[in-house]
């Protein structure tokens, strides 16, 4: 019998996971122990500092590539990055949540440590080498979020999003796992390299080939379901619409940004060679995600709602930079897109926020009636947001929309690149409603909605963000072309 | 210098600035942004001696702020450029853009939103200067853009009206399909050049694309069996994004319900400035669109089919306002025939002199709604003459310009798109643009006598002439549409030289013939549209028909409908989006779960039944959905692999 | 093609096969004498009277979650106990840590009341 022996561990790779999985549980006693009822904001502002710690300490990673664990974990600028975007996106969650949980009387520690944990799981996700991994990673995100979508306990919607989460979500993972299974059959391991490699080497022959496309059809799957990809999507409006605002926020940009990263590690690393096979597939539901997202959003009069219907949307967008991500420019776009979607999302929905009073829902559209009298700073932040989102110049979401366009034209893709292009013609329609009704109708005498520091703080951000990388993108396209560099190799 | 150009554009956005976030008050809201437009048009002169003080061939200034998009083989940079072709532009859009800014002071005056009023106009001016400014496609889309949302918020400025909202909707979406176009051919053009800029930035610099345009002769795309020149293909694209935002055939439909937003944004977006970016984009593009024949024609005839279609609706319109709309969308027409024909030149010319009057005349029709009351229906008007005298002279001033008598702008700029429509052997299109213009006499005569001749046949308001603050750029405008004609005079062609560098065109021939008998049939016309509304004045009733009503029947009505395209869209384009989306939220939504278990029960029939009978909740259907999905998805991945 | 997976379905044919045969045995030869008393739901227990679906107090279900998060980490344990020698510190180490890692979620849920039974 072979010794048994422990693969050397590079820690310093995983820094970042690493500070936040142990900032998080530590802060779980620390939170239990000594932070007293009332005063969970500081839990709040402690789960901030370790995200902040995490993100430090990945700064002398920069340019970094290696892998550890055996090669179940990589470290590189790609995944680096996105590690930076999903510590970004998780502040920002929280910082939007700061006020939001007492005013709706559902105050609890747990909260700050559990998003932590959904941010290390989005971490794994772009670090994962091995389809444990990722497995892992995405088991970590997807069950704090259903912990975290019924977390307006006891209101209703909430609970019943959660349960519907919860079902759905184990139903995908159980095809993530039975994929797993039958790609190790057909090539004996779960590593993506070593897939790559198998697949690439040898004639696989009709049973590893049946097994293998068999097992990959079911993980694409099980991706498509976390990043709401039409057929797959189902679950988006309800769960959006029930969870906790700044919950549904995280979710909308967290799940999309995880579960794409993992899909390029996969696509490119694992299944390159087969590409014929899964990019039919992924065109075609991209397709289906932009049509369904767009048209489905023009029904919707609850802007909650409308804005699920548009991360449908949003999610065909991004896919248009992962299934090119072979390219230099496909892995370029992805990132570039998923940052600038978290910006104007996670604002639009802390605009909503700001819209939402105890107790009461003010999502309908005419709630947002001439908020541009009560509150005219709150209503051009929509605006900017909305025109983000529906890829008006000069805002980052124009920058992101016509670079992913780019790529995927480039890439082979221009009749894919011609329906994100037409549909997003579509989409202008809705997000106009939510600026017709701001800024040309009269306010329906309601007082002026509540604004307070942290949603201050987060619109102020997502709006400069939104601008600034509009006009100046240079800087962060910069970024984003190193990080990009280095999945090409 | 470079500083100097950077001004223009930015006085505006200063006063769009400082009426956002500092002014409060209706008074400084009115003089900054005038005085910011008015500073900017002073700019621009400077910039245009400077200009002209330089050989020709070397006019052209590119100032580069900042790299704005800079990843590897992907560099577009934040730059403008000035240019003859930028010049004339800057020079309509600051110049009539300053006394519209002025004149607002008064039209606007006590409306409760004033100063975000000019918050928007300054926006405008801005956006529209980048516009033609811009050295790169990205950044001209940028203004593109931005213009078309500063005319959806005036558009919708007085949202109290209920239309209002709903065409400034509409005119934002009609533009969208002009911009998806738009945004497909900058993909196309940066596949097969690898840049967006226009020139060279500077000396040495790489080129632009419209300088290596023979880098794609005889290249071809598409399928083996029909494949197209790459040249056809980008400038299609142009050309439809170019129809959106100059309201052409099939895209007009957004201009006549624009005119719900208050009359001088009308003018200055809706006639001078904003209408005009499609004709500038095929000006400045012009090397794309000369390399493709097929494309040309194409523009000619939907130029011409234009012209045709909204001037004859144009006459059969009871609104002051959609009169002059559906005139804007016919001249504009004749612009964009001219550029189809290969008359750039011609084109741009028109594009200045009815830059000028028609804003004269939208102003003019302004001070009439103002003076009235914020009445706009002509049956409701006549015999405002005495009134309001110089309104109505200024009108009668724009009316003739547009007309094209002699010697005024209009028949100069009009003469020589026609003069090349004939030199050129471009026959049926000269046909269509001489009756086009036959009838453009004769709407105006009839809208005149509508309006000041006869007597009122409303007597519910005491007209009264407007302020002189509105009157003052009325008389300015008047002898810019009187005297405009002499930029491009025949024998002088200054217009022609200036924008030599730029559209390389001889000036064309002046064919003494044809004016002559386009300014006797204009005159007849306009007589005659006169004479049939003044003597049969007492005939007309509020709300009632038209005279010739009675003996065009419903080919009138087709007229007043803009011949139905607007219904057509309603009924086929909005309906079918309207049931798809309701469709696809039936199927694909919990709200109206049913449709969905109706259609797939019955398709799976027994199995379906007894999964309900098992399960409840929508959990299951989504589930079913995503069965459906995985069994797809595997099918299609194992059939392929077959 | 599928050869190696042969036993597999030898062995699924075989357990739908026990399971048929042995209740199709006692289908058809188990004798049918039907009294009141063996026809009630439970033959000996008591008279099952009200609603179907009883509710039970959620301290089960805690209870029951925490007996699996002990039940893995013994099922954990046991291996590292055979191989403890083969792995050496490092093996402590990793298994030190993830019993720090329970034993935070143990504190946790102590603190939370989550043991306590009223």
């Amino acid at each position: 019998m072979d010794a048994l022996t422990i693969p050397p561990v590079d820690l310093g790779l995983i820094a970042p996971l690493l500070v936040v999985v142990t900032w998080a549980t530590g802060l779980l006693l620390v939170d239990t122990f000594f932070i007293p009822v009332g005063r969970k904001k500081l839990t709040g502002y402690l789960a901030i500092a370790g995200l902040v710690v995490a993100g430090l300490v990945g700064l002398p990673l920069w340019g970094v590539s290696g892998s550890t664990f055996g090669g179940m974990v990589r470290l590189d600028p790609f995944a680096l990055t996105l590690t930076w975007v999903f510590l970004l996106i998780g502040i920002l969650s929280i910082t939007m949540s700061l006020d939001y949980l007492p005013r709706q009387d559902i105050e609890q520690g747990e909260y700050y440590p559990l998003i932590m944990f959904a941010v290390s799981g989005m971490i794994l996700l772009a670090q994962g080498a091995d389809l444990i991994v990722l497995f892992l990673g995405i088991e970590t995100l997807s069950i704090t979020l259903y912990i975290l979508t019924g977390f307006a306990y006891p209101r209703l919607t909430s609970e019943e999003a959660a349960m519907k989460y919860l079902v759905l979500g184990a139903f995908a993972a159980g095809f993530f796992v039975y994929g797993i299974a039958l790609i190790f059959g057909a090539t004996g391991s779960t590593r993506l390299s070593e897939i790559g490699a198998y697949a690439a080497d040898r004639d696989l022959g009709d049973t590893n080939l049946t097994l293998l496309l068999g097992g990959a059809a079911m993980v694409l799957i099980a991706f498509s379901f976390k990043a709401a990809l039409a057929p797959f999507h189902m679950w988006i409006p309800d769960v959006y619409q029930g969870s906790p605002t700044p919950v549904a926020a995280f979710m909308s940009v967290g799940t999309k940004g995880g579960a794409l990263a993992a899909l390029v590690r996969l696509l490119f690393e694992a299944l390159p060679t087969l590409n014929a096979y899964w990019l039919p597939v992924l065109a075609g539901l991209t397709a289906l995600t932009m049509v369904v997202g767009n048209l489905g959003a023009i029904a919707q009069m609850d802007v909650k709602r409308m804005l699920a219907y548009s991360s449908i949307g949003h999610a065909g967008y991004v896919m248009l930079g992962v299934m090119v991500a072979g390219e230099q420019r496909g892995p370029e776009a992805f990132i570039f897109y998923i940052l600038v979607y978290a910006l104007s999302n996670l604002g639009a929905f802390a605009v909503l926020i700001a819209l939402e009073h105890q107790g009461e829902e003010a999502w309908q559209l005419d709630d947002f009636a001439g908020l541009y009298q009560r509150q005219p700073l709150l209503a051009v932040a929509m605006a900017i947001f909305m025109f983000s989102l529906a890829g008006v110049p000069p805002t980052a979401g124009f920058m992101a929309k016509f670079y992913a366009l780019t790529a995927a034209w480039e890439g082979g893709l221009p009749w894919l690149a011609l329906v994100g292009v037409l549909t997003s013609a579509i989409a202008a329609f809705f997000y106009l409603r939510v600026i017709i009704r701001m800024f040309m109708t009269e306010p329906e005498g309601e007082p002026a909605p509540e604004l307070n520091r942290g949603l201050t703080i987060d619109i102020v951000v997502a709006a400069a963000g939104t601008i600034i990388i509009g006009l100046i993108p240079a800087p962060i396209f910069a970024l984003v072309e190193r990080s990009a560099v280095a999945l090409g190799g | 210098m470079e500083l100097l150009i950077w001004l223009i554009p930015l006085l505006p956005f200063i006063g769009f600035l400082l009426n956002v976030f500092v002014i409060r008050r209706e008074r400084t809201a009115g003089l900054v942004a005038s005085g910011m437009v008015a500073a900017a048009f002073v700019v621009t002169l400077i910039a245009v001696g400077v200009l002209a003080s330089m050989p020709p061939e070397e006019r052209r200034i590119v100032s580069t702020a900042w790299e704005w998009i800079n990843t590897g083989s992907f560099q577009v940079p934040f730059a403008i450029m000035f240019d003859p072709l930028t010049a004339v532009m800057a020079l309509l859009i600051t110049g009539v853009g300053a006394l519209i800014h002025v004149y607002s002071i008064g039209y606007m005056h006590g409306d409760p939103r004033v100063v975000r009023y000019f918050a928007y106009l300054n926006l405008f001016v801005t956006m529209m200067l980048f516009l033609v400014m811009a050295n790169n496609l990205l950044l001209l889309f940028l203004g593109w853009e931005g213009v078309g949302l500063c005319s959806f918020l005036l558009i919708g400025f007085w949202f109290e009206r209920k239309t209002a909202g709903e065409a400034a909707v509409k005119a934002f979406v009609v533009n969208r399909i002009g911009d998806a176009a738009f945004i497909l051919a900058m993909l196309a053009i940066f596949t097969y050049f690898g840049t967006l800029n226009f020139y060279s930035e500077g000396e040495g610099g790489a080129l632009g694309f419209l300088e290596r345009v023979g880098d794609i002769a005889g290249l071809r795309v598409g399928p083996n069996w029909q494949p197209i020149f790459v040249s056809t293909a980008i400038s299609f694209l142009l050309l439809i994004g170019a129809t959106g935002k100059s309201a052409q055939f099939p895209l007009f439909v957004w201009l006549p319900d624009a005119m719900a937003g208050p009359t001088p944004v009308s003018a200055l977006i809706h006639a001078a400035t904003m209408v005009t970016g499609g004709v500038y984009l095929m000006a400045r593009t012009e090397p794309l669109f000369v390399a493709s024949f097929t494309t040309q024609g194409w523009v000619t005839w939907i130029g011409a089919l234009t012209a045709l279609m909204a001037g004859t609706a144009a006459m059969a319109q009871w609104d002051i306002k959609r009169v002059l709309a559906y005139s804007t969308v016919s001249q504009l027409g004749f612009m964009v025939a001219a550029c189809g024909m290969g008359a750039y030149v011609a084109a741009i010319f028109h594009l200045l002199t009815h830059g000028i009057f028609k804003a004269l005349l939208f102003l003019a029709a302004g001070s009439v709604i103002h003076g009235t009351h914020d009445t706009q229906d002509m049956r409701r008007m006549g015999g405002l003459k005495d009134a309001m005298p110089v309104t109505f002279r200024t009108y009668l001033i724009g009316a003739l310009a547009l007309a094209g008598i002699f010697p005024l702008a209009g028949f100069w700029s009009k003469d020589e798109i026609l003069a090349h429509a004939v030199g050129h052997g471009h026959t049926p299109i000269f046909i269509i643009l001489f009756i086009t213009s036959l009838f453009t006499a004769f709407y105006m005569g009839r809208q005149v006598a509508l309006i000041f001749f006869g007597t009122q046949r409303d007597p519910s308001y005491h007209p009264h002439e407007s302020p002189q603050v509105m009157t003052v750029p009325l008389i300015v405008l008047a002898v810019g549409a009187i005297i405009g004609g002499a930029i491009n005079l025949p024998v002088l062609h200054w217009l022609t030289d200036w924008l030599e560098p730029v559209l390389h065109e001889q000036a064309g021939e002046f064919n003494l013939w044809l004016a002559l008998i386009a300014t006797i049939g204009a005159v007849g016309m306009g007589y005659l549209g006169w004479w049939i509304y003044t003597t049969n004045a007492a005939k007309i009733k509020i709300g009632g028909k038209d005279p010739i009503y009675r003996y065009s029947g419903d080919i009138w009505e087709g007229m007043a409908e803009a011949w139905y395209l607007d219904r057509l869209y309603q009924r086929t384009v909005v309906a079918g989006f309207e049931r798809l989306s309701d469709f696809l939220a039936r199927v694909f939504d919990p709200q109206g779960v049913d449709g969905l278990v109706m259609g797939v029960g019955r398709f799976f029939g027994g199995l379906a039944n007894s999964l309900r009978a098992v399960q409840t909740g929508y959990v299951r259907t989504y589930a079913l959905v995503f069965t459906v999905g995985v069994l797809l998805v595997i099918g299609f991945m194992l059939w392929i692999a077959r | 093609m599928l050869e190696p997976y042969v036993p597999v379905l030898i062995l699924f044919l075989i357990a739908v096969f026990i399971a048929v045969f042995v209740i199709t045995l006692s289908a058809l030869l188990g004798p049918r004498r039907s009294t009141p008393r063996k026809l009630a739901p439970y033959e000996s227990g008591m008279d099952p009277v009200g609603p179907a679906i009883r509710r039970i107090p959620v301290k089960f279900y805690v209870v029951a979650m925490l007996f699996i998060v002990f039940d893995i980490e013994v099922v954990f344990f046991y291996p590292f106990a055979l191989v403890f020698r083969q792995l050496g510190p490092a093996g402590l180490v990793i298994m030190g840590v993830f019993f720090v890692v329970l034993l935070v979620g143990f504190i946790y849920e102590w603190k939370k009341g989550a043991l306590r039974w009223e």
